[in-house]
């Protein structure tokens, strides 16, 4: 208001300003004899009153700057978050609290032991179900599914991992790609030309532009449009499968992406580790390992941070890409004390900043910026990351970096809707985890971190987390609040077992107390739970979920392998690669679940008429449900085999894996099956920290629901939810969703 | 060189401590908007004693002349031609005017400038924030007592005496009760010659640190809290740091310290709700209140 009333006066200065120019003018005609008039007397009244506005303009100015600054500027911070609007709620209130990969079995047993007390509450008041998780009970799937209220046929979300339709005949367009999003390559620009070692494209000198584009491949209608259209506010923080963020069409809709947000690489995650061991780079999926190296001019190490390709740099002929980005990282050991200090250089077109951290052995930093200058006139990619100093001592140093995360305050990418939603957020809270994947189970699955460090650095994704649900709640009036918490899940695909048979690695004492770290995340959860109840208080209708269960992970299954060895896929390689025959090839697995028909019209290389497609189908699926473990003979692997065309319905349904596998519980696909790879044999054992798994039959991990208010269902379902909220505020279950209301409908219009 | 500035920084020093006592009752922001108010107001004094304030007056005039002639003849380009380039003199001649004031300004308006900086560019820590603290030593030739090496040493024979020097004198720090400091430190980076400390205070106030030992002992404060405190971020030895971080007195040359550095956090002073530069604030305030007062002063600028 301050700034509105300064304008106004600015406004009325310029037209006295003007009046009393016009009498200047006259006043000097008439000094230099243009014949003028004298002064008239109506103007001395407009110089007074000049004199007048411009004192009251200063006085406003100061008044200004005292509201605005004082309360702030006397501690010097910014850090805290705003305070809470003072506003009466317009509309009802509703909280969604997602909570990945909540099992109902463990909720039970804590709420039993008087372990989550608010969870027991909001049981009291409503009710506590397993809810049905979608087919197959992946993130992404379930996630999507609880957005659009309607099944995978209608969202086109059916894996993590999709088989790319791009055409490329050699592979017979079968290579890998997310699920969720889609990268388009910039346009061919319209030339091209080369100034030192930089290539620049006309593209660069416009900035209106077109670019690489990344889209959201989720389709169907989300829920939330339906809220939006009718000016119902909605809040969503770290939202799953909804990267990146779509558009809130009437501006009610504000939303930080989560899950399926990538790093500064352009990754769901890569880590970095240094060693002062001798080892060779490697490369590895979601990590890197280098070395560090002895500066021998003065006796430090030097890290060297890979960024992001430079597409202004000459692409490399081998690879066909461009080369990373690289900042150096220098590294001074301390000759006694277990501690480091890390220095490097911030580039930037108007200077240079020098950055510098220090850590001892044991700790994690907290967030340091580091900034890639693309070239000597810019443009900078800004991004973040924490460093953990794992080991130091005379003979070596261990260095873990995380992913390059975007800064919040200066997102290089759209993370949130409106994008500067994340800014907000970023300013109240200070910096937090961007990417999707917070929680670094890819340094703990390939052994750069052990089970307590990679406990810790999660702990602090889930501080983070908690930070930002106060800042949520804080800024929250009314309508749909969602907020999503990922450490149930990705916890517990590192510490989760539940049976008595061994852990893979772990002994028995360990394995109970790293499923004790399970527990106590539940437990915060239900801290959680007690934080929004003592905000939103108790007109509001609270809305815990889950999107599936859990399940040990003992024995992998080679899908790709047992096809092979049954004579369904004809291959001397280990991959997908010139080496398939693809002209002898039935049928292959990709992605976690998935297997499809190599079908002709389809695949660009398809053998299988699609006249055959049902009678292989009915084949495949006989033999696969009989299946035994040769270690168990009693054992079926398969427990489930869902044919797609059955399963889903909707518009999107073609693009189905043909068949989604279910597995019996202790057992999944293959680390090899995701990407189409071969494992050695068809039935091994899971040695991975990564020892637990939810992508089994979906009955045998069905997620929570968990509400204040009585669930009217006997059996809800994931695809139920969106409708509940909905029916929340009077309206009704819309044509472009399958689920129904669990909650009655409150008094209002439908659609 | 260094006793004259000494003394100027010592007067400026004083003159700053009693500004900002008589300003302590208000919050910074309403200080630097009152202090805005107060150096528009002297620039424009200063800025009428220092001109030459006729010619800048008929100068304006003429200017103002040959915009109303552009004005009454725009149909004839002659003369439009001609007043726009008579406007183009008259501004080069009022640029000329302004020189004179603009440079008898410049000294003292750097010197509040650096006062008014000292308060505003940094911020006390609050309790329980990390304070990094680093402590550079001068390299081992130019440390008192020590002669030039003339022999080609290896890295690691070439950095024993500086890490010998990092661990007897640069890892020296007493401190009060109220601070203390990380569980490692320090963390010294000998080819840096650097030692760096985290500290941590649990009361506000000014904390007196203490570097090295025997007969090589430097001070420099901490001040935890909330208060406007005349903050310099470091302590060095050169002229030039008298002068950048003009709270603290020089490093003795005889030091074997290059200099402290205490980083503290940068203060931001939020104007119309945003956050802008205290400079920004401060020069673009003082020209407004300087054009308000103007009418009353009859000073031509």
């Amino acid at each position: 208001m301050g700034v509105e009333r300064a304008n106004s006066l600015f406004h009325t200065q310029m037209h006295w300003f003007r009046l009393v120019m016009e009498f200047k003018y006259e006043r000097l005609a008439q000094k230099c004899g243009t014949g003028y008039s004298p002064v008239p007397h109506f103007c001395r009244h407009r110089i007074m009153l000049f004199t007048i506005m411009r004192i009251l303009f200063a006085i406003l100015i100061c008044l200004s700057a005292f509201s605005s600054g004082c309360d702030r500027a006397t501690s010097g911070q910014t850090t805290s978050a705003p305070a809470k609007p003072a506003k009466t709620p317009k509309f009802k209130k509703v909280l969604v609290l997602g909570c990945d990969g909540m099992d109902p079995k463990l909720v039970r047993r804590l709420i039993d032991e008087g372990r989550m007390p608010n969870f027991a509450k909001l049981e009291n008041q409503g009710g506590f179900k397993p809810m049905e998780t979608s087919i197959p009970p992946q993130s992404p799937v379930a996630w999507s599914n609880f957005i659009t209220g309607a099944n995978p046929g209608v969202h086109g979300v059916f894996d993590f991992i999709h088989r790319d339709f791009t055409p490329t005949k050699a592979a017979n367009n079968v290579q890998p790609r997310p699920s969720t999003s889609i990268s388009l390559p910039a346009p061919t620009p319209w030339s091209t030309f080369t100034i030192g070692n930089y290539n620049f494209t006309t593209s660069h000198l416009n900035p209106f532009a077109a670019g690489a584009e990344t889209k959201l491949a989720r389709m169907g209608v989300p829920f939330w449009d339906y809220l939006d259209e009718r000016g119902i506010p909605i809040q969503m923080y770290k939202l799953a499968a909804n990267y990146p963020p779509s558009e809130s069409k009437h501006g009610h809709m504000c939303c930080l992406a989560g899950m399926g947000v990538p790093d500064a690489l352009a990754s769901l995650g890569t880590y970095q580790h240094f060693t002062t061991e001798p080892r060779a780079p490697i490369e590895l999926g979601g990590g890197r390992r280098d070395r560090l190296a002895r500066d021998f001019k003065d006796g430090s190490f030097v890290a060297t941070l890979r960024g992001p390709k430079n597409e202004f740099l000459p692409t490399n002929p081998r690879t066909g890409e461009p080369p990373d980005m690289q900042k150096d990282l220098r590294v001074y050991r301390d000759p006694v004390n277990p501690c480091v200090k890390i220095k490097w250089t911030n580039e930037g077109v108007a200077g240079n900043t020098i950055k510098e951290v220090v850590m001892n052995e044991g700790e994690w930093s907290d967030w340091h910026e580091v900034h890639f200058l693309k070239t000597p006139a810019g443009p900078t990619l800004a991004a973040m990351v924490r460093f953990y100093l794992q080991e130091v001592s005379s003979q070596r140093i261990r260095l873990y970096v995380s992913p390059l995360n975007f800064i919040p305050t200066n997102s290089a990418a759209v993370i949130s809707e409106p994008p500067e939603f994340v800014a907000e957020i970023g300013e109240a809270i200070g910096p937090f985890y961007t990417q999707g994947f917070a929680e670094s189970f890819k340094a703990r699955h390939f052994n750069d971190i052990n089970d307590e460090e990679y406990r810790v650095q999660a702990d602090i994704v889930l501080d983070e987390s908690m930070k930002m649900l106060d800042y949520a709640l804080e800024r929250y009036v009314d309508g749909v609040l969602f907020f999503y918490f990922s450490g149930t899940d990705l916890q517990s695909h590192i510490f989760w077992w539940d049976s008595d048979r061994p852990h893979p690695f772990r002994s028995p004492e360990d394995t109970r107390k790293y499923f004790g770290v399970i527990a106590r995340i539940y437990e915060r959860m239900d801290e959680a739970l007690g934080r929004c109840m003592a905000s939103m208080g108790d007109d509001t209708t609270y809305i815990v979920m889950s999107d599936h269960g859990f399940g040990n992970f003992r024995r992998q299954f080679g899908l790709n392998t047992w096809l092979r060895e049954n004579g369904y896929l004809d291959s001397s390689d280990d991959v997908f690669s010139s080496k398939t025959n693809w002209a002898n090839t039935k049928a292959y697995g990709l992605g976690i679940n998935g297997l499809y028909v190599n079908l002709k019209g389809r695949e660009a290389l398809g053998s299988v008429d699609p006249a055959d497609r049902d009678a292989l189908l009915d084949e495949i699926t006989e033999k696969l449900l009989a299946v035994v473990d040769p270690e168990e003979p009693d054992v079926h692997p398969i427990r489930r085999v869902y044919r797609s065309d059955t399963t889903y319905s909707g518009k999107e349904k073609g693009n189905a894996p043909d068949l989604v596998i279910g597995y019996e519980k202790d057992y999944r696909s293959s680390w090899q099956t995701g990407l189409g790879h071969f494992d050695k044999m068809v039935i091994s054992d899971n040695k991975e920290a990564w020892s637990a798994d939810h992508c089994i039959a979906h009955d045998l991990v069905p997620g929570i629901l968990l509400c204040n208010r009585r669930i009217q269902l006997e059996s809800p379902a994931l695809i139920d939810v969106a409708p509940s909220i909905l029916a929340e505020f009077g309206i009704a279950t819309p044509k472009s969703m399958e689920g129904r209301s669990f909650l009655p409908q409150a008094t209002g219009s439908a659609p | 060189m260094s006793f004259i500035l000494d003394i100027i920084t010592r007067v400026m020093n004083l003159f700053g401590d009693a500004v900002f006592a008589a300003l302590s009752f208000f919050s910074p922001a309403v200080a630097l908007v009152t202090l805005s108010a107060v150096i528009g107001w002297l620039m424009l004094l200063i800025w009428g004693w220092t001109s030459n304030q006729t010619a800048i007056k008929e100068v304006r005039n003429q200017i103002a002349a040959h915009l109303l002639s552009t004005r009454l003849f725009k149909d004839n380009l002659a003369v439009t031609f001609r007043a726009q380039r008579m406007i183009l003199w008259y501004a080069m001649k009022l640029m000329g005017h302004s020189l004179k004031p603009m440079i008898i300004m410049a000294v003292p308006f750097v010197l509040v400038m650096s006062q008014i900086g000292l308060r505003y560019e940094f911020r006390p820590f609050q309790p329980g924030e990390p304070i990094p603290v680093t402590v550079t030593l001068k390299p081992l030739n130019e440390q008192p007592g020590s002669g030039k090496s003339t022999s080609a040493p290896s890295i690691d024979d070439k950095n024993e005496p500086m890490k010998n020097a990092l661990v007897a004198i640069g890892s020296q720090l007493k401190m009060p009760g109220d601070v203390t400091r990380d569980r490692f430190d320090p963390c010294r980076a000998i080819p840096e010659r650097t030692s760096d400390w985290r500290l941590s205070a649990s009361a506000i106030g000014e904390h007196p640190l203490e570097f090295g030992q025997d007969d090589d002992i430097v001070q420099m404060p901490l001040y935890v809290g909330e208060s406007l405190e005349r903050i310099s971020s470091l302590r060095g030895g050169h002229w030039f740091d008298r002068i950048l971080y003009s709270a603290e007195a020089s490093i003795p040359p005889d030091s074997a310290f290059e200099s402290i550095r205490i980083v503290y956090p940068s203060r931001d002073t939020p104007i119309f709700g945003y956050k802008i530069h205290w400079l920004v604030t401060l020069f673009v305030l003082s020209i407004v209140f300087a054009l308000v007062i103007k009418p009353f002063t009859k000073v031509h600028i």
